[in-house]
């Protein structure tokens, strides 16, 4: 089973020109929460371009669904063109590429909202601002979203 | 000093957390996975990989 490798994951898909953003847990931790978390999850651009970079980053992954691992499904352009979440199982660890977040946020949507940040050996990455991360986890209002509203918003509130 | 807000948020930890870099941030995290799978040994790993919810 692999491990979360969120850097080199991260370094895969910037050397593959992928357009992404980083949300969720590790948006978080990145925005300073102290949160913790085992996957990471990714907004990434469904322009048609960008999916032929992502399957590309994907197979040197090699991302396979974790919903059912024995079966060894890949994601294809479909999937990825799609809003709909694909929960993968990568080499470097879990990965969920998510074609929208909260109430059908795109790529394009949350781009203003994510500046790019760098995370050392020149790798740079769109990371989702703190304000958006809280927006998106009201609007899913899931439990384990809501769970981590406070420190999100105390942490925005320290951070400003 | 009694550390929380009236939520349960401990600011000290974030005060330390904002004192990093984003680079230092995530080799936290880091550390904590690898830590976690150390001390929880290979059967959890299956469990907490999968049992993963939906994020975002």
């Amino acid at each position: 089973m692999p491990k979360s490798r969120f850097f080199s994951v991260l370094q895969t898909l910037a050397s593959h020109r992928v357009d992404f953003i980083v949300v969720g847990g590790v948006a978080a931790v990145l925005r300073g929460a102290p949160v913790s978390t085992f996957d990471l999850d990714l907004v990434h651009s469904t322009a048609p371009d960008n999916i032929g970079r992502l399957l590309a980053a994907l197979e040197e992954l090699d991302a396979c669904y974790r919903a059912q691992p024995a079966r060894r499904l890949r994601p294809n352009t479909t999937h990825l063109s799609s809003p709909g979440h694909q929960l993968l199982m990568t080499r470097l660890g879990p990965v969920d590429l998510l074609g929208t977040i909260g109430k059908g946020r795109s790529y394009q949507d949350l781009l203003p909202h994510a500046a790019e940040t760098e995370l050392g050996k020149g790798l740079r990455v769109r990371v989702l601002d703190l304000e958006t991360l809280i927006a998106v986890k009201e609007e899913v209002g899931g439990e384990k979203d809501i769970a981590m509203l406070p420190v999100l918003r105390r942490t925005l509130e320290e951070s400003r | 000093m009694f550390p929380y807000d009236s939520a349960g948020v401990d600011a000290t930890l974030i005060r330390w957390m904002l004192s990093m870099t984003p680079a230092e941030r995530l080799e936290i995290l880091q550390d904590f996975v690898d830590f976690v799978w150390e001390a929880r040994g290979k059967d959890a790993e299956e469990q907490v990989l999968f049992g993963l919810a939906d994020a975002g």
